[in-house]
């Protein structure tokens, strides 16, 4: 445990001089939710403003992923750290795993400061009905997508081109998994690709938490599929670390920029 | 006891194109074997690019060697990977390698976590450290205010932090001031008081001279020559070294000296607004004349007579011609 939370203080420590996390993690979620909550009839906002805080917040804890574990292995190159961290014990997926966790921690931050926004500059009923299932639903999220960064950080060093790919997969993933409006007026076709995103469960868990469970069953398979999403994404991930791992210590790019 | 065991090594780096073939190959380390006995202070000598990182990297499982194999007490770079992160450190040259906003002491605290090291065997273990590498007292600044030597000596606090078997250190007074570089042999040299077996790569001769008992130098990947300091420095016992400052020398001139037919070697280092030529000279009588007539119009500050030392078979076995 130690070790973890000494990775993730390292990980925060070093994410705070970015300019594009400080962005993405306070400055975007607050801009989505006012921008959201002006949108809505007054009528609606009454109802929905927690719906809106909990996109607003799942929205930094993605971004935080995607530009966060997306870079991680780069960045450690270019500080010249990533020989250091290949050189000790403690294997290379744990190390990224904890930076990632930290990154999807993070999105705590823009989900409270996304609430005090709302509480602060906006009428709305700002209470969860189900407080325990609601942290549940939360934690599972943070875990899942932080597995999920593993697999994009590994993605991105294996492929430089791939890169290319970050700015384009950040709003297409909110749109895919429901956090700007629901997956259903979206052309069917789209479908397969919100359901293997954890994301597109989590978030309608955790508006069921907020709002209320009314089908425990219903509520419990999202959990479920949370569940068995992520672990499929933590396998994918353990295969992708060996290739890179390998392909590094072949190819003599561990110290490489 | 034998702490480090090299058999044959071979390493070859592949450049490929765009398309994945195969558009150039070139053998960095080139089949070569060593050992170094436990508690011993190893120098691998030799000029940029000659191989001695990328031995380094291959003993410190950083990279797979293509052909040839090392242990390191006893255990194989290849096959014992993983056991082997835990009895050896290492610290590779230059100021990168550490996390710049945090300090000295949270870098170490991050590493011993990362060893796996108990909190409180690795805060007592860091206290010792700083006091080793004199930076107690500014163990808790940040990376970023450090001074290039400082960073050095993190770097080699970082090296010891699991208390290592082995520890290879990889130019590790690079780009210090006189000072800072002295302040760090006196370290190494503290390391060999632990009985801790060093592998220290450098290019600086008088540096292995002071500190390595046994030295290989490499060049283009093979090494050429090992043994004991003293044991090289014969090799340059029968010849003299005549040292020429001169200012604004052009390379006509320093070309027909070369062509002299009592010069073994040359060597110009740039000091300053001044040139030093170093000749290695078969003999000695009647020289001085004929040298004087080819720097006829060239302004001569000094010319001075001195042993050889390691440097200078360094230079005989690297066969440089300039700096």
């Amino acid at each position: 445990m130690n070790k973890l939370l000494s990775i993730a203080k390292v990980q925060l420590m070093m994410r705070v001089t970015s300019t594009m996390w400080i962005f993405v993690v306070i400055i975007q979620p607050i801009l989505f939710l006012i921008m959201t909550l002006f949108i809505m009839d007054i009528e609606i906002r009454e109802t929905y403003t927690m719906a809106a805080i909990l996109g607003a917040g799942m929205m930094g804890t993605w971004s935080s992923i995607l530009f966060s574990s997306g870079g991680d292995i780069d960045r450690e190159r270019r500080w010249g750290t990533l020989e250091m961290i290949v050189g000790c014990p403690t294997p290379l997926w744990y190390i990224i795993g904890g930076k990632s966790l930290a990154n999807g921690f993070a999105g705590i931050i823009s989900m409270t400061l996304s609430f005090l926004t709302a509480l602060i500059f906006f009428d709305g009923r700002l209470s969860i009905t189900n407080l325990f299932w609601f942290i549940i639903v939360l934690l599972l999220n943070i875990i899942s997508l932080s597995s999920l960064g593993m697999i994009i950080c590994t993605l991105f060093t294996i492929s430089r081109a791939a890169r290319g790919l970050m700015n384009l997969m950040e709003n297409p993933i909110f749109l895919l998994c429901g956090i700007m409006f629901p997956i259903t007026i979206l052309p069917l076709w789209t479908r397969p690709f919100s359901y293997v995103l954890s994301l597109t469960w989590g978030i309608e868990g955790l508006r069921m938490a907020v709002m209320g469970i009314v089908d425990y069953q219903r509520f419990l398979f999202h959990i479920l599929m949370i569940v068995l999403l992520t672990i499929v994404y933590l396998l994918i991930s353990a295969k992708l670390f060996l290739i890179v791992e390998k392909k590094a210590k072949k190819e003599a790019t561990l110290g490489v920029y | 006891m034998i702490a480090v065991d090299v058999d044959n090594l071979v390493r070859r780096y592949k450049k490929k194109n765009v398309f994945g073939k195969l558009k150039k190959e070139f053998t960095a380390v080139d089949n070569i074997s060593f050992q170094i006995e436990k508690g011993e202070l190893f120098g691998l000598l030799g000029p940029n690019g000659a191989g001695k990182t990328t031995t380094i990297k291959m003993l410190t499982t950083l990279l797979l060697p293509s052909e040839g194999s090392a242990n390191i007490m006893g255990y194989d770079i290849v096959k014992d990977s993983k056991k082997i992160r835990n009895i050896i450190n290492f610290t590779f040259g230059g100021d990168r390698g550490l996390y710049w906003r945090l300090t000295g002491r949270d870098n170490l605290r991050y590493f011993a976590d990362l060893y796996n090291i108990p909190r409180d065997i690795a805060d007592k273990r860091i206290n010792e450290i700083l006091k080793l590498i004199s930076m107690d007292k500014r163990a808790d600044e940040r990376v970023e205010n450090y001074s290039k030597g400082m960073k050095q000596r993190i770097h080699i606090g970082k090296a010891l932090i699991n208390d290592p078997k082995v520890i290879f250190l990889d130019e590790p007074t690079l780009g210090l001031d006189p000072v800072g570089a002295k302040d760090l042999r006196r370290i190494i040299r503290k390391l060999l008081e632990l009985e801790k077996t060093v592998l220290l790569t450098t290019h600086y001769m008088f540096e292995a001279d002071l500190l390595c008992k046994e030295i290989a130098v490499i060049k283009n990947g093979k090494i050429i020559a090992n043994g004991k300091p003293d044991d090289l420095k014969k090799l340059v016992d029968n010849e003299t070294v005549l040292e020429i400052e001169v200012f604004g020398i052009n390379q006509e001139r320093i070309n027909q000296i070369r062509k002299l037919d009592f010069v073994n070697n040359l060597m110009v280092k740039t000091v300053e607004q001044s040139q030093i030529i170093q000749l290695y000279l078969k003999e000695t009588e009647n020289i001085i004349n004929r040298i004087m007539d080819i720097l006829r119009d060239v302004e001569v500050k000094e010319i001075k007579n001195r042993k050889p030392t390691l440097e200078d078979a360094y230079i005989k076995l690297v066969g440089g011609n300039n700096e």
